[in-house]
């Protein structure tokens, strides 16, 4: 075999990130267009949300935000994407028109 | 000879798969997990071949176990061709995976699946013209229409033994191919018998993959550590985001190179779509499909059992009749129709248009929508929101739903759902409660019981998550476009997951049907009954039933089937009370989830987790068994 079991990297890179008034994916309501500024999530969720073109400098339309503290619905790249509320908070984003 | 297929999530891998490999196919689990995976033999051109369906995957670097299996597969298992799927209406996104599976050295061909999509978002491909720049074939394929698909594979067994060659479009900055060369020199000089490409390995290894580190040399990894601090200086951020920026930007340049944007085409779905994630209507519709899809399938399930149950009936009567009373032979053979009878009449016409109905829903795109919809409310329990997809799958059968808790990050998380899917009432448990509450108490109280067992899973699921308290890392699910689901894909679905039952589950349904029998021929039973007695006699349930309870762990229906035979009445209501017909199905739905799901669980979450598991089901089993026997004599008397 080539690999006996996958070694869990956990990152200890702790991230600070300045407290900043940029809006977060959150607060965006259905409708809106946004660009993404930074995203301030771990680095597995990192890598989950730039798979689906959730990255720095993408372009999202966000379509719908679950009730009760439920995910935001994004298009993403021609598909849709559902994010936590959770971590939606840490994804920094920036309106357009 | 294997071929592997490999594509995104979504992107109609399985339909292709399923149009190729006829019903002569089998599931199998991947050495060392649980995560299945289907292969079939082909005649492809007088070769035969293992066509491989691998788990769908983003990229090469995992984030579940279900992508890991399809990442090992691909690394450790030397396929001679990889045929890589797109969504060619995603096809930016999807050609990142094409260009990181291509540094893998085998034979690849392309195939541009959902054409007719793309073409209705307004997306134009010029095929031969992304095959100049990739270096590779591309077809162009319409699955689940059939189109293509001969000529994807005919393509090929044109590319077996031809590694895909250099393309000169495929660079990175400069900088950056200055490093991962650099790499690939360090790579070459400590290279001891390793087959993957040189280049792969580089730049596995400069993003920090921990399956391809774990294997690599120390002296690999100095390097490494060296170029990725380097790469991280330069570039301000770390080095997998720097590789993975360049794959995304070569992917986009392609897409720029080879498609023209046009306005789409309106899309009746979007409406549908609004409706059904409405933050209002989305809910009742959820209802609605979820009250509807039950009330068929136990509607559908009677009409089958009262016909499958009545003509063999008729005809183990027909054959008991020759046999003498009280003999050996009629035990035998009165246990063996028994587990015949159980098995086609009353679990098979549940279970066959569960399934189904399931597998529509599954394939038409509507679960990710209720994971979606569901997530608020179980990330204020404390859960993750995917874990509502076990959860679903648990009401089909505990198996696939232990299973599909693959799909969450997690351990944590994986095993909350795993315990939670177990708790909620499989076909099999379903089936008691219809057979005994609603048959004898009337449909209301069957309600009541799902209605109750929805708000102990709920409880348990709040507490459970505060026993193991972790910061749930949140959703992030592909939500995809609804599809009509394919007929044979769906059939096929279908029948891997009923074969389950009647391979495993029938015989030992028979098995034990026949022991029972035999027991009480010997006088066996009595034993089991008296060292349950506690608990039966706690439960306020008459002691025969004892013996049911430890045949429900083989299987759950078999507690049914059981209990008519350890009462000796096929008329349950004249020998147990009302309350006593409750406290026995709530007991039966809780306790100690049913042989075949113990063993999946100690697959998926270890030995220790599913004895906690199951000493956690069997405490609550009691515990509510224990109430409904207080409380119900309050109700029912009034």
């Amino acid at each position: 075999m080539f690999w006996i079991a996958p070694r869990l990297t956990k990152s200890s890179r702790s991230k600070l990130t300045e407290v900043s008034f940029a809006p977060t994916l959150d607060k965006i309501r259905a409708g809106q267009s946004v660009k993404v500024t930074e995203i301030a999530v771990g680095q597995g969720a990192t890598l989950q949300l730039a798979q689906l073109g959730i990255r720095a400098g993408a372009t999202l339309a966000v379509r719908r935000s679950a009730p009760l503290g439920g995910p935001i619905l994004v298009e993403s790249a021609g598909s849709m994407v559902a994010i936590g509320r959770g971590m939606a908070r840490k994804v920094y984003v920036q309106t357009l028109e | 000879m294997k071929i592997a297929l490999v594509g995104q999530p979504n992107c109609g891998k399985s339909t292709i798969f399923n149009s190729v490999a006829g019903y002569r196919t089998a599931t199998g689990n991947f050495p060392g997990t649980t995560v299945q995976l289907a292969w079939s033999r082909v005649r492809l051109d007088h070769q035969i071949a293992e066509l491989v369906d691998l788990p769908g995957i983003y990229s090469l670097t995992s984030t579940n176990p279900a992508e890991s299996a399809s990442k090992k597969f691909l690394l450790s298992e030397n396929p001679s061709l990889i045929i890589n799927v797109l969504d060619a209406s995603l096809l930016s996104r999807s050609l990142e995976l094409t260009l990181e599976l291509r540094e893998l050295g085998i034979p690849m061909v392309v195939c541009l699946n959902m054409a007719d999509e793309a073409q209705r978002r307004g997306t134009k491909i010029s095929t031969r013209q992304l095959a100049a720049l990739l270096g590779l074939p591309v077809v162009e394929a319409v699955a689940y229409r059939g189109v293509g698909v001969r000529e994807l594979f005919r393509e090929g067994i044109r590319q077996l033994n031809r590694p895909p060659a250099p393309a000169e479009f495929i660079a990175w900055h400069r900088d950056i191919e200055t490093t991962v060369g650099q790499m690939e020199r360090q790579v070459e000089s400590n290279s001891n018998g390793q087959k993957l490409p040189r280049r792969f390995l580089a730049i596995k290894l400069l993003e920090n993959d921990p399956e391809v580190s774990a294997a690599a040399a120390p002296e690999l990894l100095s390097t490494a550590r060296q170029l990725r601090a380097k790469l991280e200086r330069t570039h301000g951020r770390p080095a997998e985001s720097v590789v993975m920026s360049e794959r995304h930007d070569l992917a986009m340049r392609l897409f720029e190179e080879t498609a023209t944007v046009t306005r789409p085409r309106s899309d009746p779905r979007a409406a549908l779509d609004n409706l059904l994630t409405h933050p209002l209507w989305g809910y009742v519709f959820l209802l609605v499909i979820l009250v509807a899809f039950f009330w068929a399938v136990f509607g559908f399930g009677s009409l089958v059992e009262r016909e499958i149950s009545g003509k063999l009936g008729l005809l183990s009567a027909a054959l008991l009749a020759g046999l003498p009373k009280r003999g050996l032979a009629h035990v035998l053979v009165a246990g063996l129709l028994d587990g015949v009878q159980g098995g086609a009449g009353i679990v098979l016409p549940y279970l066959v248009p569960f399934l189904f109905g399931l597998a529509f829903l599954e394939d038409a795109g509507y679960l990710p929508r209720v994971a979606y919809l569901m997530d608020g409310l179980l990330h204020r329990i404390g859960l993750h929101g995917t874990s509502m997809l076990p959860i679903i799958l648990g009401y089909g059968c505990s198996v696939p739903a232990c299973l599909a808790t693959r799909i969450l990050p997690s351990r944590r998380d994986r095993f909350l759902a795993s315990v939670l899917a177990t708790l909620v009432p499989c076909s099999a448990r379903s089936t008691v409660i219809f057979a005994l509450v609603a048959f004898y108490l009337g449909p209301m109280w069957a309600f009541g019981i799902f209605c109750f067992n929805a708000l102990v899973v709920i409880f348990s699921g709040w507490m459970l998550a505060r026993l193991w308290p972790e910061i749930s890392p949140g959703m992030i699910l592909e939500v995809p476009r609804y599809q009509w689901p394919v007929w044979h894909v769906l059939a096929r679905k279908v029948w891997m997951r009923l074969r389950e039952f009647v391979v495993l589950s029938w015989p030992l349904l028979i098995g034990g049907s026949l022991a029972l029998g035999l027991a009480a021929y010997w006088n066996l039973d009595r034993y089991a009954n008296l060292l349950l007695s506690p608990l039966t006699s706690l439960l306020g349930l008459p002691a025969v039933v004892g013996t049911t309870l430890v045949f429900g762990v083989l299987r759950k229906e078999l507690a049914l089937i059981m209990l008519t035979q350890a009462l000796g009445t096929n008329s349950v209501s004249t020998v147990l009370s009302a309350t006593q017909i409750v406290v026995f199905t709530i007991f039966i739905t809780f306790y100690i989830p049913c042989l075949a799901t113990l063993v999946a669980l100690v697959k998926e979450i270890g030995k220790k987790m599913t004895a906690l598991a199951a000493a956690y089901t069997f405490v609550l089993a009691t515990l509510m068994g224990l109430a409904a026997r207080l409380i119900l004599p309050l109700i029912l008397s009034r």
